[in-house]
């Protein structure tokens, strides 16, 4: 007689297994950390288009907010504006991608892997630096991508943003024979290019340009006007393309990537108003050759050799001479661009010493040699004459050795602890430590409690910047650091699994813009970093500590013959009064939500018909990451709908079709814009950047 | 069982994606849904290769689990040294079900098949490429999930008769 309930079965093999909380597979549920995992399936079926999407739509606990063309990223109610996602350590395939000049990272478009490449996301919540360094402190974000097993064949797909993107994508995988060898072979590559949509913005009434005493140019017209502002059209864009190969035979993996994506900055208040000759690029190409054998029945090792290479260029033109060099009264294009190449070598040993995984070990270095150069120019409008005004080349080491400690004395408890250590030239030395308990008091229960520790090193950028106009550079700047402490309980109800967390975390030594005093302004001039005539001036430093905590919960389940899934998360933060870096007030942080998460659900209408996906987003009230209003604005409590019918077209073999749309209720974010930050005769509310209210999305995907 | 299961993780990932703890607890609640036996399945078998590393550590790992199962199972080990010495094997041992603990070539894997064919053996692998090749169950991790992986025309060859509830959540090859 056979079962006839498949329900236990079928948790089994709903039980997610990762990677990322320790190094090795295991089941999220027990991992040391609060880990999400997100399918592929689900990026089908809720229309899910990048990464940060996905973190809105599907995740717990992170949440991104667009800024016109790229994502801020944050986690549970902290969110540092501007700082490019240097906060959340992103790999892929356990390879980090956050490069190494201004320790950025992107979630969006500019990620450059084709969507159809992503196997799942594995996500993880809290401090991470305990076997992955510097970055991790908000979470770390593992980007798993499909073997060629899986795949077994190939596509080609096209989707658009209708109608102000394109995106294109063709891959392919399979399990080949190569000289008698299994050889796993991944190839896979993404084109995106968006223009607009149309924005009307402004009018701002700046007023006179503070060198000529004109009213200010924000066109290139002779003769400006002082007020910023307008229609917003081709100045608006985004080109990206990725491609991405792996191969895997025997013990070896090797991992080709690279990506280059160009995007207008018609907005930024330094150059001229919508033009398209204001742009950045990053370019990012890199390189992982993986191997991995076991020694013995207890001892493992794995090695993993890396190379990278970064590079970011902007430009921005402007006519406005209180934004160029003395002397440059018609206006300049200002041009900075950085640079970072590194090289290096990730190996642990993983000793199972009882062969049953009930007491592993694991120790590792990862070193690492890194080389960075920075300048900066500003190229005159008449004449094209260029002077420079900052320019770096260095070479930096950096070693970090790690020890993991898992155990499980009994059926219903384990350990783990933890620690890393890092030796960096660029800030000296900091100790990560992890310690993790789980408990499982009952079937279907897990009780975690964790204390847990992540850095962020100063990056290149913000210890060697200078401008001799307006910026000192901070070379004693150190290192970021947070401490957190845990606890959640996990029930397992059937087909049914509910997460409850609460958090706390300090944060100290955090990098931050601050304006230099008359007497530091004096110094700098008197030491010869700063012109004569500057009377404002910035630096990179590392303020006090903060506090905040908080509440994250969850709930995921199925039902109807799985064929109906669906989930919710919740997060609510804030911060403890009289810290140091609020904005406006104790308690307050710019851009953060002390409250967001998600609902959704999706419906197997069966076959032959489509897949109904319905995905909702909320987010609190949020401060404006600067303002000179009193009160500082907030963005508004914000809802975003996303309905998706996805499946296969009728009658035509192999081809998919993915029809989205999505609605926000506000288009309002917490990103002011323009170059007025407080009220002036004629405006007297910040303009914020706007989000499109409302987008549709078409595509088409053939598998062969 | 479950607490048991949470734990056991695969601390050398070399040759399987889905933890060996894991699939021991999968193997023993998929040979119920096999309508072939009346429940007695005698002990199972785990064959190596002689001299892999990686093919010990996982019979090993498989063993020990098995045995120290809830409801343990009883186990054989032998060594992989032809397909129709697997047989043989099984039959020694009084096994319906082998578990190959190695990755087997396409020759291998198709003379195993056919030793194997009408002997009312279910064979298992912990190369989940193999199914498509002619093992009838594998587990894989895709999507960061474990799927079954069953190849139906060779369980059937080999007088595995799965149940139908199986086959709607497994990934079926025919």
């Amino acid at each position: 007689m056979t079962p006839s309930d498949l329900t236990e079965l079928q948790t089994l093999l709903d039980q997610s297994q990762v990677s990322t909380a320790s190094l090795t597979t295991e089941d999220a549920s027990t991992a040391p950390g609060t880990i999400w995992t997100v399918t592929a399936e689900d990026l089908q079926r809720y229309g899910i288009q990048t990464l940060a999407e996905a973190l809105n739509f599907l995740s717990l606990g992170m949440n991104t907010e667009k800024h016109l063309d790229y994502s801020e990223i944050g986690a549970r109610g902290v969110v540092f504006a501007g700082d490019y996602g240097a906060h959340v350590l992103l790999l892929i395939d356990g390879h980090a991608i956050n490069e190494q000049w201004d320790g950025g990272a992107y979630f969006d478009r500019q990620m450059g892997i084709p969507l159809e490449l992503i196997d799942h996301l594995e996500i993880i919540l809290g401090p991470g630096s305990v076997l992955y360094g510097s970055n991790a402190m908000l979470g770390v974000i593992n980007v798993v991508t499909r073997n060629g097993r899986t795949i077994d064949g190939g596509w080609a797909a096209v989707d658009s943003n209708v109608p102000s993107s394109l995106r294109a994508s063709l891959g392919a995988g399979k399990e080949l024979d190569v000289f008698g060898r299994s050889t796993d072979v991944v190839v896979g590559a993404e084109m995106y290019r968006s223009t607009g949509p149309r924005v009307e913005l402004g009018p701002q009434p700046y007023g006179l340009d503070g060198v000529t005493g004109e009213p200010r140019r924000f066109t290139d017209d002779d003769v400006g006007t002082g007020i910023w502002g307008g229609e917003l059209t081709t100045g608006r864009f985004a080109n990206v393309f990725g491609a991405h190969a792996k191969v895997a035979s025997g013990d070896f993996t090797l991992d080709l990537r690279g990506s280059t994506a160009r995007r207008g900055t018609p907005t930024s208040v330094y150059g001229n108003f919508g033009d398209r000759n204001n742009w950045e690029r990053d370019r990012y190409a890199s390189s992982d050759l993986r191997w991995r054998r076991d020694l013995s029945r207890v001892v493992g090792l794995d090695a993993r050799l890396y190379a990278d290479h970064y590079d970011y260029y902007q430009q921005l033109s402007t006519r406005a001479a209180e934004n160029c060099l003395d002397g440059q009264v018609e206006g300049c294009t200002y041009r900075l661009a950085g640079q970072a190449r590194w090289l290096g070598l990730d190996t642990h040993g993983t000793l199972d010493w009882l062969t049953n995984g009930h007491l592993v070990t694991v120790l590792g270095a990862d070193a690492r040699m890194r080389r960075i150069s920075s300048w900066e120019d500003y190229v005159e409008y008449t004449s094209g004459e260029a002077v420079p005004t900052d320019d770096y080349e260095l070479g930096e080491n950096a070693i970090g050795v790690y020890l993991e400690q898992t155990a499980h004395p009994w059926d219903t408890v384990g350990l783990n602890l933890g620690a890393r250590l890092d030796g960096d030239e660029r800030f000296g030395t900091h100790l990560s430590p992890r310690a993790a308990l789980a408990l499982l008091p009952m079937k279907g229960s897990v009780i975690k409690v964790m204390y847990s520790e992540a850095f962020r090193a100063p990056t290149a950028f913000e210890r060697y910047y200078a401008d001799i106009t307006y910026w000192v550079e901070a070379r004693d700047l150190q290192a970021e650091v947070v401490r957190s402490v845990e606890a959640s309980v996990e029930q397992q109800f059937g087909e049914q699994r509910v997460l409850v967390g609460v958090f706390g975390a300090r944060w100290t030594d955090m990098v931050s813009e601050e304006e230099l005093t008359e007497a530091q302004i004096a110094d700098a001039i008197a030491s010869g970093v700063l012109d004569e005539d500057v009377v404002t001036a910035y630096q990179y430093r590392n303020l006090g500590s903060s506090q905040n905590y908080g509440v994250n919960a969850a709930w995921q389940g199925a039902a109807i013959d799985r064929r109906l899934h669906f989930g919710a998360t919740v997060t609510v933060a804030d911060w403890i009064a009289g810290t140091a870096f609020a904005l406006d007030g104790p308690g307050d942080f710019a851009v953060a939500p002390k409250l967001f998460g998600n609902v959704h659900a999706d419906l197997n209408l069966g076959t032959d018909l489509p897949t109904v996906g319905l995905a909702c987003r909320f987010v609190g009230p949020r401060l404006i990451d600067y303002s000179d209003f009193d009160p500082v604005p907030k963005a508004p409590t914000t809802a975003e709908v996303r309905g998706t019918l996805s499946g296969h077209v009728p009658r035509v073999e192999r081809l998919t079709y993915r029809l989205s749309a999505n609605v926000r209720t506000s288009t309002d974010t917490p990103f002011p814009i323009g170059p007025l930050s407080g009220p002036v005769p004629g405006y007297d509310h910040q303009e914020t950047a706007p989000v499109d209210p409302f987008t549709a999305l078409a595509g088409l995907a053939y598998e062969f | 069982m479950i607490a048991n299961l949470l734990f056991l993780s695969q601390a050398l990932a070399a040759e399987t994606a889905v933890p060996v703890p894991l699939q021991a607890t999968l193997l023993t609640k998929v040979a119920a849904y096999d309508r072939s036996n009346s429940g007695d399945t005698g002990p199972i078998l785990i064959v190596e290769r002689d001299g892999d590393v990686a093919s010990h550590r996982i019979a090993s790992q498989l063993q020990q689990a098995l045995e120290g199962a809830e409801r343990p199972s009883s186990v054989a080990r032998a060594t992989f040294t032809s397909a129709d010495a697997v047989a043989v094997q099984c039959a020694a041992a009084g096994a319906h079900i082998v578990y190959v603990a190695t990755a087997l070539s396409p020759e291998e894997t198709t003379a195993l098949a056919a030793a194997l064919t009408g002997k009312n053996i279910l064979t298992v692998s912990s190369d989940p490429t193999s199914v498509p090749e002619g093992v009838v169950l594998a587990f894989d991790l895709i999507s960061g999930q474990t799927k079954i992986l069953i190849n139906l025309p060779q369980a059937r060859a080999q007088g595995v008769d799965f149940d139908t509830a199986l086959l709607s959540i497994a990934k079926v090859y025919k």
